[in-house]
């Protein structure tokens, strides 16, 4: 019995997660533009910053 | 008053809501995490393979055959770790290999790294799933239950709610990894003092195995050699580690640390849980086992120390396809984002800064994978699942090699800022050569026909890229990393 339980909880909880996941994905998608959403460059550490790569990743922040 | 109100927000996730696009201008995966997280992913996607998996070794070369297998595999795999370490600590972004075959290879090289790396990751979560609900069976039944469970609804259970997990947050979801995979290690070493492993005349026994050879080394070392594919579930995964880099606090620290601390914690418990199995079960039982530890904890512990490895089993079974979500993730989203696959998959979160749009494509994919044993009704299937897993791992280690020599070559020590720089090369470039060079024709004796299929499925996917996606790649722009120029360029 209590694993009939279980096994009804998991496929509804299962359901529920899918479902709030696939409407948050399409909720978020239409809310900001595909611009936005896929600018992010490779991350930098830093450790490793220099201003050698400062001017790379910013290259508009001298001129402004 | 300095200090934060209690339920008021950290000025991170201020900075998060009021400018989503972060400081430099772009949308980016959170930086959050430490060296304590990092090991918790790579020893987490690991673990499993100690509380079941490796015993397999054991019934292919023997309990010595095992052992041999164990410590082979363990210098194979401290070279993949010490090269790791290296290179990543040097490339602070997601996607691990592949970035750095993108960086030193080229395109289509990257691609089959970045191929590899989904295939390993999500072929594991699958297998672990899978596993999780034949546990769910073993529990129900050691409780009483005599039906049978449907196997179905605790795959996808536990897939869903891994994936939800990864959706939300890289943070939470690698902190619940680090307790559970620590749990699970210390599990390990409990057996280990209750069984009075320090006395090994107290309750082991290895009188058989040191006065008879069949027991040891019963077919040999062809046997040994046989055993080595096997031996790779003590360490298999533990380069998922930097497919975390982009989320790092410091990648050049935390690569580094979590990942050399997280090969040597490994190598302790693949020698700890090899010993007390083998002074426990008679080889031709372990050997076929599936919950080796377990099995060992109720016949020399019983009671309190039974519970808790059986928790351990449970624990590292989740962690383990918890990591390898992150990690399938991370490499699938970073070829979206460099054109190598459609643009659509390189997308992050606003919110939660995740690479939403990856975690949810592989559910799909690792679902299929994981119930497919059970839909067949054929169990077999499952080992060649995780030979999937295994064979993609061995095919990036070979790109490994001379993606180090490469490296040095064109970055020399001194040239550019490493957090890590590993010692003696080029020995644990050509050690990894060698002994993956060996796995892979082990690997061959026992799955040639799988092996040969996934060589075809990665032609085929070259010729694709090659053909369909190449036009695609910015190759200009792919190269973010603030590096000098390389020497001789």
């Amino acid at each position: 019995m209590i694993v009939h339980v279980a096994e009804y909880l998991a496929w509804i909880i299962s359901g529920l997660l899918g479902a709030w996941m696939l409407i948050d994905a399409v909720k978020v998608s239409r809310e900001h533009p595909e611009e936005f959403l896929t600018t992010s460059v490779e991350g930098t550490d830093e450790l490793l910053a220099s201003p050698a790569a400062e001017q790379m990743l910013n290259p508009t922040e001298e001129t402004a | 008053m300095t200090g934060v109100m209690p339920g008021s927000p950290r000025p991170e996730e201020v900075r998060t809501h009021a400018d989503p696009q972060g400081s430099r201008g772009h949308l980016a995966l959170k930086k959050v995490l430490g060296p304590a997280h990092i090991w918790g992913l790579g020893v987490g996607i690991v673990l499993v393979g100690e509380y079941m998996g490796w015993n397999f070794s054991v019934q292919k070369g023997g309990m010595f055959g095992a052992l041999i297998a164990a410590w082979v595999v363990g210098i194979l795999y401290t070279c993949v770790a010490m090269i790791d370490s290296e290179v990543t600590s040097t490339v602070a972004a997601a996607g691990g290999q592949y970035t750095q075959a993108k960086h030193m290879i080229g395109p289509l090289m990257a691609f089959n790294v970045g191929l590899f790396l989904f295939l390993e990751y999500t072929m594991l979560a699958a297998a672990d799933a899978n596993v999780m609900s034949y546990l769910v069976s073993t529990i129900a039944t050691h409780l009483g239950y005599t039906g049978s469970v449907n196997q179905y609804a605790f795959i996808i259970l536990a897939i869903m709610v891994l994936a939800f997990l990864n959706y939300r947050g890289v943070l939470a979801t690698l902190s619940i990894n680090l307790v559970i995979t620590a749990i699970a290690a210390i599990a390990i070493v409990v057996l280990f003092l209750a069984t009075q492993g320090w006395s090994p005349d107290a309750q082991l026994h290895f009188t058989g195995l040191a006065s008879s050879h069949a027991n040891a080394l019963p077919y040999g070392w062809l046997g040994v050699l046989a055993a080595f594919q096997f031996g790779m579930w003590y360490y298999l995964g533990i380069e998922g580690t930097c497919q975390a880099a982009e989320e790092c606090r410091s990648a050049a620290r935390s690569i580094p640390l979590g990942t050399m601390t997280g090969i040597i914690t490994l190598l302790i418990a693949a020698v700890l849980t090899w010993y007390v199995c083998a002074g426990t079960l008679p080889w031709q039982y372990l050997g076929v086992s599936i919950t080796p530890l377990f099995d060992t904890a109720l016949v020399n512990a019983g009671g309190a120390v039974a519970t808790l490895l059986a928790v351990g089993t449970v624990f590292a079974t989740l962690a383990s396809a918890n990591g390898c979500i992150n990690d399938a993730s991370r490499a699938w989203f970073s070829m979206g984002r460099d054109n190598y696959l459609p643009a659509w998959f390189g997308a992050i979160h606003p919110r939660y800064r995740t690479p939403f749009r990856a975690i949810l494509f592989l559910v799909p994919v690792a679902i299929a994978f994981a119930i497919l044993p059970v839909l067949l009704n054929k169990p077999e299937l499952l080992a060649t699942v995780i030979t999937f897993s295994i064979l993609s791992a061995l095919l990036m280690y070979s790109f490994m090699v001379p993606n180090m020599f490469r490296f040095r070559k064109l970055w020399p020590v001194g040239v550019l800022h490493r957090g890590y720089t590993h010692p003696l090369h080029p020995l644990p470039a050509i050690t990894l050569g060698v002994i993956a060079a060996l796995v892979l024709f082990a690997t061959f004796l026992g799955y040639g026909t799988t092996l040969v299929t996934l060589v075809i499925f990665y032609l085929l996917a070259s010729v694709w890229f090659v053909l369909f996606r190449y036009k695609y790649v910015r190759r200009g722009q792919q190269f973010t990393m603030p590096w000098p120029r390389p020497r001789g360029y």
